[in-house]
């Protein structure tokens, strides 16, 4: 295993994290944004 | 134009709308965006990070790997320098014998002892052996590794071109008269007693023989010509190794 596989594992790690991470944040931004409209209601 | 829409289309468009709407409510999605990039970012610079520390640590490897085969080559080339100096030697030896056999035959002194020495080393000549192992492992591993562009090609000069010539010059000079003119004549004129003992057979038809003052006379010029190229080989070789000790010191 030379260091570019190594750059290569690092990128892909952080690539998941990144995607995860989004998704979590938008659907926690949803969730609360369903929250504020029913409170408004 | 009229443009007739698809029922799932409107469906997406009235769906993506209600969700702008929504998250525009509180500038949301300005936030949402702006952390997006903030980490899109992040993940960029660890990219970057691990790629600049990945390129460093080949830099440093490589750097390590010329260092090594820049004291193997030193080693060859000390190497060399000794062996020319010894074949030098020799034939400086050798050429003064000629001379002193030349000068002997042509005033026809008397046949002594000592001449089936002075025979033998008139006829030593030696062979260039030249080590280019590590220039072959830096060849393998590419000429490249050298970063110094001055001292990368005076050593490709040395083994691509000063080596191979003085190795073509030097066997074509003997190989010319070798099987044709030497072995017929030694064989002619001597008998081999001792493996450093050429004893003459009948010392009146030597002397009368020009062919073989010739063909000695011509083998003299041969090791004097011989010499000087080996000479000029020496003074190359130590140049390259005085550019490869100054690259060492430097690191």
């Amino acid at each position: 295993m030379n260091g570019m596989d190594i750059v290569m594992v690092i990128a892909i790690i952080l690539f998941a994290r990144l995607g995860s991470r989004l998704v979590y944040r938008y659907i926690k931004m949803k969730k609360e944004n369903d929250k504020d409209t029913s409170k408004k209601e | 134009m009229y443009f007739r829409k698809s029922q799932p289309s409107i469906i997406m468009l009235s769906f993506f709308r209600k969700i702008r709407k929504q998250l525009a409510a509180d500038n949301k999605p300005l936030k949402y965006m702006r952390y997006a990039i903030g980490e899109i970012l992040l993940v960029v610079i660890g990219i970057l990070l691990a790629l600049q520390i990945n390129t460093w640590n080949e830099d440093r490897k490589s750097s390590v790997r010329e260092m090594k085969l820049l004291a193997e080559l030193r080693t060859n080339l000390q190497i060399n320098v000794k062996n020319l100096e010894n074949d030098i030697e020799s034939q400086v030896k050798s050429a003064a014998t000629i001379d002193y056999l030349i000068e002997h035959l042509a005033n026809r002194r008397p046949y002594k002892d000592s001449l089936k020495h002075y025979f033998y080393d008139a006829d030593y000549a030696p062979d260039v052996v030249l080590s280019a192992s590590a220039f072959e492992t830096l060849k393998s591993a590419g000429l490249e590794l050298i970063k110094t562009d001055s001292l990368r090609s005076a050593i490709i000069n040395l083994f691509g071109i000063d080596y191979p010539t003085l190795m073509q010059e030097t066997r074509r000079l003997e190989d010319q008269v070798w099987a044709v003119t030497i072995v017929p004549l030694v064989q002619k004129h001597f008998r081999i007693e001792n493996i450093d003992q050429y004893v003459v057979n009948d010392y009146m038809a030597l002397l009368d023989d020009k062919e073989f003052t010739n063909m000695l006379s011509f083998r003299g010029s041969l090791r004097k010509i011989s010499t000087v190229q080996k000479m000029k080989a020496v003074e190359q070789t130590q140049e390259v190794l005085s550019l490869i000790d100054k690259e060492l010191e430097n690191e």
